[in-house]
């Protein structure tokens, strides 16, 4: 088989894509707890704390540049151990992708097409996304490479459109609560930097595994940076409580936008080109997913695992949430922050801890196999 | 009967040959012709030739005696597939001229090596030795030349057959440019490139594909420009090729493509030979085949199949503008059916307010839903296309109008469609004619059903999943392992810029595209944009270079300019090397940078 390679550069895009996706659908910044008007603090909060998740995934990373996740993780841990907390992290792949087809399928159905059955669409949405992941991650890397300046310019020119409709003085008072309802209201996006998770995967996938670390640095960033801007034009636009109440606010606020005399209710192609970016998280998602589980169980190709997994996958998406409140109800802070811990804490502490401890023994493992500087 | 029969008897004495029998198959046949050597006696040859190719009608045989010692000999050819000029000098030549030399041989041992090297004035003369070479030769328009007493013949080449005279391309139409096309021989289109590169590099390579049609098929290409690896890619699907016909290039595209199951075109088809020259500079590699005016082009990449040549005859902004005009109308032809059938059933908001009453007016009493209407529409108009192109150009105007008229003024008016449809079905059709080639242009008429449906079942979303898919494949496919939408993705954003979303001034674009001139990257010294690219008047430099002192300082400035070119061209082949974009090449490539790259840290120390 072929070495698949894909340029840090496209992972630059995949993670910005995947990162702002999620964070505009439903704004958890704003919806998840009451930060209300001081959302955009929460959003800096997240930016720190993204910078902080990434360092700690990617920095393993780095030191080991040809293993994914799960091998430095049966490297460190030994093998049975190592696959156990590998199970954890490739479970959250197919958990954050199947709450985002959840979300894009509701918001489809709710705002679109209402008398589609919502197995339909998931299906369709779980087909194009498998095809891609089938196709390889040097594939999906130039999907992004196409899909990316589409979803960039969408973002841009949606936020440049608010800006000149948004009343500023939703933002105030600033501060006026306290720190608290930052916190709380950033945690929910903290945890959802799980999805970072995929840079474990895709290192050793990398043209240059050891600049990783700075593209997803930038990423994190830029993504930020992003939704910052949507977070404060939203507020802008609707208002803390609404924006707070609505399911999803950032496209709500579009519908307010008029272009022109003649160009209302433009928001659906944002939708369409945000739907685009979504696909891309998604057949990353899924392609790490496969890509981890042939691994842990040494299969020797991923694209054995890839069809029942995107089979699973449909059906969680299908089965896990009722309707799009459940999904609400889960991206709680009580829920979510446990689940960022869990995920993200716990199994890359204990890699960090195993890799220190060998460190302080005098052996070191990136070394052997030639996986080392 | 007489001589023939008298030979034949004395034939058949000699051994049994199994083609009298008449239960030879083809392929059999093939193989005796292969093991046959030729005879020590004219006569058993001349009736050799006779037998195999079964005295057919054009075959002609004539015999003749040479010299004072009257040896016998025998000139063979086919009527049609020879030149009656050349021939009559041969003939004129080994029968009168011959008579001026005293020492002429008395036997045909000797008569052959001598009419090889004296009597014969054509250009090219073979010697042969088997029945199977003798046909070939023959076959292609050469004169066989044998003598009794040797087991030898020549092969004159006397080659003439009536061609086609060059004219102008039907299928590729440029306002600006040479108006040369391609014809059916490949001599005359391998002239018709070299006539445009005269350097020996250009290298062209023979090969002979069908086991019956036995086609010349010449793979073209810049030695040293183009990659080893796409080369050595292409000869060997093309010795692999085992099939007993090419007749067209087409043929040939079908074994040799990448993606045989995908509607996109993994080669470019020309009929311009400026635009094959265009791309063998640019590092790309060239198949003619005889019998067909259409030369594949390869790596080729879904922009170049964009790009028409009047985008770089013309001026860089008129070009620019062209192409992305180009650019829009291919996104039209292919997504706007799909989109209004969306857009009409599912997001009518979209649309201004009264624009949708309007449409929605004249909907009223159309009995059937807009993606049948629509469906309808498309595929009356591509059947009209089609009959527009097989009909005899006399009664061309009658398919226009009954097109035109009736089924468009006529359903309109009848109730049958609503007037929005047609609008959409004439704007798809005029963008997809904006569509440079041919082949790519069948792929979005193709995609734009496919598009219908999906708009129709799922809205705007199923066109999203629709492209999605689309995208996916477009960016699995690969070209000789160049992939297929190359600038773009993989983002090259040098390439992008340069020729690919806009068209920049010659001078400017002073470097190759990187994936496929990678082993010459430079086109001419970068000087030249810096010379070109001026804002203000040109008549200071002029000043500053009549003055000497001035024009060391700049001698030195353009070296150290050099010395950044070849650190810039060292980072390059990191980056490249590590993308792994195209593993295929990175042997080869580093290689040639290096020798390159020290080429040029010579060229500037010498300078400074």
């Amino acid at each position: 088989m072929r070495v698949e390679k894909f340029a840090n550069r496209q992972l630059l895009y995949i993670l910005i894509i995947m990162r702002v996706t999620v964070a505009i659908a439903n704004l958890p910044l704003l919806t998840s707890a009451d930060a209300l008007q001081d959302a955009w603090a929460s959003a800096i909060l997240l930016l720190v704390a993204g910078l902080f998740v990434v360092t700690v995934i990617a920095g393993l990373g780095i030191r080991f540049p040809r293993l994914t996740v799960v091998e430095i993780a049966q490297k460190l841990l030994g093998k049975g151990a190592g696959t156990l907390l590998s199970l954890l992290i490739l479970w959250s792949f197919l958990h954050l992708a199947s709450i985002d087809v959840r979300l894009y399928s509701e918001m489809i159905i709710v705002g679109f097409l209402p008398e589609t059955p919502i197995s339909f669409i998931t299906a369709s949405v779980v087909v194009v996304a498998t095809t891609a992941a089938l196709a390889g991650m040097e594939v999906i890397g130039r999907v992004a490479d196409i899909i990316f300046p589409l979803f960039l310019a969408m973002l841009l020119v949606s936020i440049g459109s608010l800006f000149f409709e948004a009343e500023f003085l939703n933002l105030q008072p600033v501060l006026a609560r306290g720190i608290i309802p930052v916190l709380g209201g950033s945690i929910v996006s903290i945890a959802m930097t799980a999805q970072l998770l995929v840079v474990g995967i895709l290192i050793p996938k990398l043209t240059e595994p050891k600049r990783a670390l700075r593209s997803a640095f930038w990423a994190i960033l830029a993504s930020s940076l992003l939704i910052l801007g949507v977070t404060v034009m939203t507020v802008g636009i609707l208002g803390p409580d609404e924006g707070a109440r609505t399911t999803f606010p950032f496209f709500k606020a579009l519908r307010n936008i008029q272009l022109s005399e003649f160009l209302e209710r433009i928001e659906i192609l944002a939708i369409f080109a945000w739907g685009l970016g979504l696909f891309v998280g998604l057949s990353t998602f899924i392609y790490c997913g496969a890509q981890g589980t042939a691994q842990a169980f040494r299969i020797s190709d991923y694209r054995h695992v890839l069809l029942p997994m995107g089979a699973t996958w449909a059906v969680i998406t299908i089965h896990n949430f009722d309707n799009v409140f459940e999904i609400r109800s889960f991206l709680t802070p009580e829920y979510m922050g446990l689940y960022g811990i869990s995920l993200i804490l716990i199994p890359y502490g204990l890699l960090w801890l195993a890799y220190l401890v060998r460190r302080l023994l005098g052996q070191n493992p990136a070394s052997e196999e030639g996986g080392g500087r | 009967m007489g001589l023939f029969g008298k030979l034949k008897k004395l034939f058949k004495g000699k051994k049994e040959n199994p083609i009298f029998k008449n239960g030879a198959d083809i392929s059999e046949l093939r193989q005796l012709t292969e093991k046959e050597t030729l005879s020590r006696k004219l006569v058993d040859n001349i009736a050799l030739v006779r037998e195999y190719h079964g005295n057919s009608f054009g075959l002609q045989i004539r015999e003749f005696k040479m010299g004072p010692k009257n040896v016998p000999g025998a000139a063979i050819f086919i009527e049609g597939l020879v030149s009656s000029d050349i021939l009559d000098e041969v003939i004129h030549a080994l029968l009168i001229e011959s008579g001026k030399f005293a020492d002429l041989p008395t036997s045909g041992k000797e008569m052959l090596p001598f009419a090889r090297d004296k009597v014969i004035p054509a250009r090219e003369v073979a010697e042969i030795a088997d029945l199977n070479e003798l046909f070939d030769k023959m076959l292609l328009g050469d004169t066989i030349l044998l003598f009794d007493g040797t087991d030898k013949a020549l092969a004159i080449d006397t080659k003439g057959w009536k061609t086609r005279a060059i004219s102008e391309s039907d299928a590729e139409v440029a306002i600006r440019g040479p108006r040369e096309a391609f014809i059916e021989s490949i001599h005359d289109n391998l002239a018709l490139i070299r006539r445009r590169i005269r350097v020996p590099q250009l290298w062209v390579e023979d090969f002979r594909i069908g086991n019956l049609t036995r086609t010349h098929v010449a793979l073209v290409y810049i030695k040293g420009l183009a990659g080893e690896g796409i080369l050595e890619e292409a000869r060997s699907r093309l010795d692999k090729i085992d099939t007993d016909k090419i007749l067209e290039s087409g043929d040939l595209e079908a074994f040799i493509e990448d993606a045989p199951f995908s509607v996109f075109p993994t080669l470019l088809r020309t009929e311009r030979p400026d635009r094959v020259v265009a791309g063998l500079l640019e590092g790309q590699v060239a198949l003619v085949t005889n019998g067909s005016p259409f030369v594949l082009l390869f790596p080729a990449t879904f922009f170049n199949m964009l790009h028409a040549p009047d985008d770089y005859f013309e001026k860089p902004i008129a070009g620019t503008f062209l192409r992305v005009l180009r650019y829009l109308a291919i996104i039209l032809s292919t997504f706007l059916p799909g989109m209004y059938v969306a857009i009409i059933n599912f997001h009518p908001e979209i649309f201004p307010t009264t624009l949708f009453l309007r449409i929605a007016a004249t909907r009223e009493g159309v009995p059937f839903p807009v993606v049948v209407e629509l469906m309808v529409m498309e595929s009356v108009f591509e059947v009209l296309r089609e009959a527009g192109v097989r009909l005899p150009a006399s009664i061309g105007p009658a398919i226009s109008i009954v097109g035109a008229l009736v089924l468009g003024d006529a359903a309109i008016s009848a109730g049958i469609v609503s007037p929005p449809v047609v609008i959409v079905v004439a704007l798809t059709a005029i963008a997809s004619f904006a569509t440079p080639n041919f082949a790519l242009g069948i792929a979005g008429r193709l995609l734009r059903f496919g598009f219908v449906f999906l708009g129709a079942i799922f809205g705007l979303f199923g066109i999203q999943f629709g492209i999605l898919l689309l995208i996916i494949h477009v960016c699995a496919l690969r070209s000789f392992g160049v992939p297929y939408l190359n600038p773009s993705a993989p983002l090259i954003w040098k390439d992008m810029v340069r020729d690919h979303l806009l068209r920049t001034w010659t001078w400017g674009a002073t470097e190759r595209p990187k994936l496929v001139g990678f082993r010459e990257p430079q086109r001419g010294s970068s000087k030249m944009k810096d010379e070109h690219f001026q804002i203000f008047s040109r008549d200071k430099k002029q000043e500053n270079t009549g003055d000497k002192a001035g024009s060391r300082d700049k001698k030195q400035e353009n070296a150290g300019d050099k010395n950044q070119a070849a650190s810039r061209d060292k980072k390059e082949e990191v980056s490249e090397g590590k993308n792994g974009e195209n593993p295929r090449e990175k042997g080869s490539q580093t290689k040639y940078k290096k020798s390159s790259r020290g080429k040029k840290e010579e060229g500037s120390e010498n300078e400074s």
